[in-house]
C-alpha cells in the first residue's frame, strides 16, 4: 500500500511523508485532491462499478462456462433464451410410465395415457410444444431434432413437430397405422418397424430417400429391434446382434468392429461415434477415434452396463447397480452424473440427461437452457458473451498499451529534444494521421490476417489499432512537455544541477501523466469501438473466436432483427455498458486532474 | 506567404510519393497471381492451356508485371501523372468512372450530414456552456457520453428496430439505394425516392456526429468565456448577447473549424461502417467491395485521393488559421 501510494505520489507530483494530524487537515497533497474529486462525481463510480462489474464478468464467467471454439449443434440453431428445456411440469412429476428426452424439450406419458412436453424449441419445430393425445394407450415414445411420435398399443404411430411440407416428417403412410410395433424420430425422417420384421421410412429430403434405397437393407432374416438415429444416418440393431447403418455418412461410424456384431444387445450413437453394448455387459466404441474423451470409455463400468443412450457429445450409461455414468467432453455439466443406486431406465438427448428412480420420480443433470439463447450455429450466447468481452477487453487494453507506449516515446522525444527530431516525429505523426483510419486498417487486415494465424491475427489487429492512433497522444504530450520543459520550476531544477533523467521523470513527466492518462482512458473506449465495428464487418478477429462485434456481425439482416431479438441484445447492451464505463470514468478523470476542467 | 504553401504543396507531393509507394509495395507483395486479375478465374478455366499461356504471356508483356517493383511503381506513378488511374476490376471500366456515382453519394450524405450536425449542435453547445452546470447542460452532457459509447454500426441497428421494424408506418426501407424501380430521374418523385433511402444512413450519421460535436462546442465555448476578454467585455458592460456571440463565439471558432476539417477528413472513414450496414452504395462501401475483391486500381487511386484531400484540407487550414488569428505565424 505505502508502495502504491508512494508511486502514485512520484507519478502525480507530491511526495507523501508523514505528518502530524493538524498539518494534514491544512494542508493536502495534490493526489489526495484528485482522488477526492474523482470519488465526488457520482457518474464516476457509476463508471467504475460498471467497468469492474463486467471486467470481473468477463474474467471469472468464462472459467465456469468453458468453450469449445470449434462446437456447433445444428439441433439448438436460432433457440430463444430458455430456461425450462428440463422442467418437468410439477403436477407429472411422480407420475410419468413414459418419456424420452429431444435436444431443447422433454416428451413424458404419464401413467393415464396424457402426453406431455416441455422446454424450448426453435422457430420451425415449434408445434412440437402442443402434443396430440391418442386414445389408445401409449407403449413407445421417440423424440427427435423437430419432431416426436409415440406409438400405441393397436400399433398406430402419431407424430408431431416441424410442419414443413419439403420434409414430411409427419407423413404417415397409411398402410403401416395398426401394425408398428416401434418407431425412430430422426433428423429429418422417421424410422418404423412393423409387426412383420420390416423397417419403413418416410420424411426427409429427397437425397435421404435415395441414399436409403441405395444401401439401407436389413437381411430378410434378421428382425430389427432398436432404431438409432443421428444428424446424417440412422442404424438399426436386430435381433440377431448384428447393427446396420443405413444412410451412407461422412463420418466412420459404419466400420463396425468384426468381433462385436452378433453380440449387441443395445447402442446408441452421437454424430460421430456409436457405443453398443455387448451380451457380457462390456461396451465397445467405434467412429470418430479422435475424440478420446468419448472413445476411452471408463474402465469401471465394464461388464456392468445395462442400457445406453448418447447426447450431442457425450454417452450416459445405466449400470447394472442402478447407477447411472456420463462420460464425454464436459459442457454444459452434461457429464455430470448424480450419485443414485436405484435408477430404472435413461433419456439422453442434445445436452440433457434424465434418469427415473425405482420411485417413479425423474432427476437430471445437463444443460436447463440457453440463458440468453443460441446463435445460428447453435452456439450459447450466454457462454460466447463472456469469452467475447474477454477478447475485446483484451483487445481493446494491449491496443491502447501500443497507442500509449508509442505516443509517450515519440512525444516525450520531440518535446523534450525539440529541433530535427521533433520536425521528422510530426512530419511521420501527419503522415499516418492523413491516410483514412478503416480503409487502411481494412487493407492492413485484409493483407497480414491469414498470413499471422488466428492468434498472430489477434495480435496484429491490436497493433494495427495501435500504432494507428498514437498521433493525438504524442501531439498532447508534446505540447505538454514544451510547455513545461520553458516553466520556472525546471529551470529552478536545471540550476540546481539536477541530472537529467530525474528532471523527466521527477518534474516533467508527472504533469504530462494526467493529461495521458485521460487521453489513453478514452482511447480504451474507442479502440474497443473500433475492433467492434471491424468485426461487425468481418475484418477484425476472425470467427469462431468470440468478440462482441463479430457476435453482432450477420445482425443487419432483417430476419434477425425482427425474431432473433437475443443475438443482437445481449452483445450489444454488454458492449455499450463497458464502453460508457470507459468514459465515464475517463472524464471523471478529466475533471479530477485538470482543475481547469472543472465543470467542462 | 506564398513561399511558405509553396513548400507545403512540395512536401505534400513528397508525402504522396511516400504514401502511394508504401501502398503500391503492399499490394505488390499480396499473395495470389496478378494474372489472375486480368483474366478471371472462371474464363481461364474456359480456354486452351496453349491459349492461356499466350493471353497471360501477353499481359505480362503488356503490364510488365515481370519487371522489378520499382520500375513498376514508376510505370504506375507516370501513368496517374497522364491522367489514367487504371481500370477497375468489378466494373471493367477506368477507375475514374467507376468511382463517379458513389462519390458523389458520398459527398452529398456528407455534406448534408455535415450541415444538420452543425446546425443543431453550435446552438446547443453554446447554449449548454453558457448554461453550465444546469440541468438542460447536465442532460446534454450524459447524453453526449451515451451516445460516444455506442458504435455507429449499432446507431444504425437501433434505427432500424426503431423506426423499421417496430414503427407503424412503411416510409424508410432497411437497405439500399433506390426502389427497384425508380421514378424517371431528375423529377420530384425520384428526388423523394433517394431521400427516403438516404434518410436511414443520414440519421444515424447525424447522431454519431452530434454526440462528439455537442461535447466538443461546448468545451471550446467554456474556454472562450473563461478568457480575459470576457472578463473586460462584460466589465465595459456590453450586453450579455454581445459578448456571448461576439467575443466569445468567435474564439470558440478556432477550434470548431479545425475539427470541421477533421469532420471532412473522416467523411471517407467514418461513414464507411454506415454504408457498409444500409448497404448505401457511397465510397465506403466501393472501398469495401474493392478490399474484398482485390480491385487493387480502385484502391490505390483512392488511398492516395484521400491522403491528398487530407493534406490538402490541412494546408487550408492552416491558411485558414494565419487569417483568422494574427497571433499564429508561418512556420
Amino acid at each position: 500500500m505505502m508502495f502504491f501510494k508512494n508511486l502514485m505520489g512520484t507519478l502525480f507530483g507530491s511526495k507523501v511523508s508523514k505528518m502530524s494530524l493538524m498539518e494534514e487537515e491544512q494542508v493536502q497533497s495534490p493526489f489526495k485532491t484528485i482522488v477526492r474529486e474523482f470519488f465526488r462525481r457520482k457518474l464516476t463510480i457509476i463508471g467504475l462499478v460498471g467497468f469492474f462489474t463486467m471486467l470481473l464478468a468477463s474474467t471469472i464467467i468464462p472459467f465456469f462456462f468453458p468453450i469449445d471454439l470449434r462446437d456447433t449443434d445444428s439441433g439448438n440453431v436460432n433457440q430463444p433464451p430458455s430456461f425450462n428445456m428440463m422442467r418437468i411440469p410439477r403436477e407429472i412429476r411422480n407420475n410419468i410410465a413414459l418419456y424420452d428426452a429431444g435436444p431443447g424439450y422433454g416428451v413424458a406419458v404419464t401413467h393415464d395415457g396424457r402426453v406431455h412436453v416441455w422446454g424450448t424449441v426453435s422457430r420451425i419445430a415449434e408445434p412440437l410444444l402442443n402434443p396430440p393425445q391418442p386414445n389408445r394407450p401409449i407403449v413407445h415414445v421417440s423424440a427427435g431434432p423437430y419432431h416426436a411420435l409415440v406409438v400405441t398399443d393397436d400399433g398406430h404411430i402419431y407424430s408431431w413437430g416441424n410442419e414443413l411440407a419439403t420434409f414430411a416428417m409427419n407423413d404417415v403412410p397409411p398402410e403401416i397405422q395398426g401394425r408398428v410395433v416401434t418407431a425412430t424420430a430422426g433428423m429429418r425422417i422417421t424410422v418404423a418397424v412393423t409387426d412383420d420384421g420390416q423397417l419403413h421410412t418416410w420424411g426427409g429430403i429427397e437425397m435421404d430417400r435415395r441414399e436409403t434405397a441405395a444401401i439401407g437393407r436389413v437381411p430378410r432374416t434378421e428382425t430389427p429391434v432398436q432404431i438409432g438415429a443421428n444428424t446424417f444416418t440412422f442404424a438399426v440393431l436386430t435381433a440377431e446382434g448384428n447393427i446396420h447403418v443405413l444412410i451412407r455418412t461422412p463420418r466412420d461410424i459404419r466400420d463396425i468392429p468384426e468381433a462385436a456384431q452378433g453380440r449387441i444387445t443395445s447402442f446408441a450413437m452421437t454424430d460421430n461415434n456409436i457405443i453398443a453394448i455387448l451380451d457380457d455387459k462390456t461396451l465397445v466404441a467405434w467412429g470418430d477415434i479422435s475424440n478420446s474423451a468419448i472413445i476411452n470409455i471408463p474402465p469401471e463400468i465394464q461388464g456392468r452396463a445395462v442400457s445406453i443412450d448418447a447426447g450431442r457429445q457425450h454417452f450416459t450409461a445405466l449400470l447394472d447397480d442402478g447407477s447411472v455414468r456420463s462420460w464425454g467432453a464436459n459442457m454444459n455439466g452434461r457429464t455430470d452424473a448424480p450419485d443414485v443406486s436405484n435408477a430404472i431406465s435413461i433419456a439422453v438427448a442434445g445436452d440433457h440427461n434424465y434418469v427415473m428412480l425405482a420411485d417413479g420420480s425423474i432427476e437430471t443433470w445437463g444443460l436447463r437452457g440457453f440463458y440468453f439463447g443460441t446463435d445460428q450455429l447453435g452456439r450459447c450466447v450466454f457462454t460466447r458473451l463472456w469469452h467475447a468481452g474477454r477478447y475485446s477487453l483484451l483487445i481493446g487494453m494491449v491496443a491502447v498499451l501500443v497507442q500509449g507506449t508509442l505516443g509517450l516515446t515519440f512525444g516525450g522525444f520531440a518535446g523534450f529534444y525539440g529541433g530535427k527530431i521533433d520536425m521528422l516525429i510530426m512530419r511521420l505523426a501527419e503522415v499516418v494521421g492523413s491516410i483514412p483510419f478503416l480503409p487502411l486498417a481494412l487493407i492492413l487486415q485484409f493483407r497480414f490476417r491469414h498470413v499471422f494465424g488466428p492468434v498472430g491475427g489477434m495480435v496484429f489487429l491490436m497493433f494495427i489499432l495501435g500504432v494507428l492512433t498514437w498521433p493525438p497522444l504524442m501531439r498532447l504530450v508534446r505540447a505538454q512537455i514544451m510547455q513545461t520543459r520553458e516553466s520556472e520550476f525546471v529551470l529552478a531544477a536545471r540550476a540546481l544541477g539536477v541530472k537529467q533523467y530525474k528532471l523527466i521523470f521527477r518534474h516533467i513527466m508527472p504533469n504530462v501523466a494526467s493529461a495521458a492518462i485521460v487521453l489513453l482512458t478514452l482511447a480504451l473506449a474507442s479502440s474497443m469501438l473500433t475492433e467492434t465495428a471491424l468485426s461487425f464487418i468481418g475484418f477484425g478477429v476472425a470467427e469462431p473466436t468470440p468478440t462482441w462485434g463479430n457476435m453482432l456481425s450477420g445482425a443487419n439482416n432483417s430476419i434477425v432483427l425482427r425474431t432473433q431479438w437475443w443475438r443482437v441484445l445481449f452483445p450489444a447492451v454488454s458492449l455499450v455498458t463497458v464502453a460508457l464505463s470507459i468514459n465515464l470514468i475517463g472524464d471523471g478523470l478529466r475533471e479530477a486532474t485538470d482543475p481547469r476542467a472543472q465543470g467542462r | 506567404m506564398v513561399k511558405y504553401i509553396f513548400r507545403r504543396i512540395l512536401y505534400i507531393f513528397i508525402v504522396l510519393f511516400i504514401v502511394s509507394f508504401f501502398f503500391f509495395m503492399l499490394f505488390r507483395t499480396m499473395p495470389g497471381d496478378p494474372v489472375d486479375i486480368y483474366i478471371p478465374i472462371e474464363m481461364q478455366l474456359g480456354m486452351e492451356p496453349e491459349q492461356l499461356a499466350v493471353a497471360r504471356a501477353e499481359i505480362i508483356e503488356t503490364m510488365g508485371l515481370d519487371r522489378n517493383n520499382f520500375v513498376q511503381y514508376f510505370y504506375w506513378i507516370s501513368a496517374m501523372f497522364q491522367g489514367n488511374f487504371g481500370t477497375s476490376m468489378e466494373t471493367r471500366r477506368p477507375v475514374i468512372d467507376h468511382v463517379r456515382a458513389p462519390l458523389a453519394n458520398t459527398l452529398v450524405i456528407n455534406i448534408l450530414n455535415m450541415i444538420i450536425v452543425f446546425a443543431i449542435t453550435i446552438p446547443v453547445g453554446v447554449y449548454c456552456a453558457v448554461k453550465r452546470g444546469k440541468a438542460f447542460d447536465n442532460i446534454a452532457l450524459v447524453t453526449s457520453v451515451i451516445g460516444l459509447s455506442i458504435p455507429n454500426f449499432l446507431f444504425g441497428l437501433i434505427l432500424i428496430i426503431l423506426l423499421v421494424i417496430l414503427a407503424p408506418w412503411d416510409i424508410f426501407p432497411m437497405f439500399g439505394m433506390a426502389s427497384m424501380m425508380p421514378p424517371p430521374e431528375g423529377t420530384l418523385a425520384w428526388y423523394l425516392d433517394r431521400l427516403r433511402y438516404m434518410a436511414l444512413p443520414l440519421m444515424t450519421m447525424v447522431l454519431v456526429g452530434m454526440a462528439g460535436m455537442i461535447r466538443f462546442t461546448r468545451s471550446s465555448m467554456i474556454d472562450a468565456l473563461n478568457m480575459d476578454c470576457i472578463r473586460t467585455a462584460r466589465a465595459k458592460g456590453l450586453a450579455e448577447k454581445t459578448v456571448i456571440f461576439i467575443h466569445a463565439f468567435r474564439n470558440a471558432l478556432i477550434p470548431i473549424i479545425t475539427i470541421m476539417a477533421g469532420f471532412f477528413i473522416g467523411i471517407f472513414s467514418g461513414a464507411m461502417i454506415i454504408e457498409i450496414t444500409f448497404s448505401w452504395q457511397g465510397m465506403g462501401q466501393i472501398m469495401f467491395n474493392a478490399i474484398n475483391q482485390r480491385d487493387i486500381a480502385v484502391l490505390m487511386t483512392m488511398n492516395v485521393f484521400y491522403a491528398f484531400v487530407a493534406f490538402t484540407v490541412i494546408l487550408l487550414l492552416d491558411i485558414v488559421y494565419v487569417i483568422a488569428d494574427p497571433r499564429i505565424r508561418m512556420g
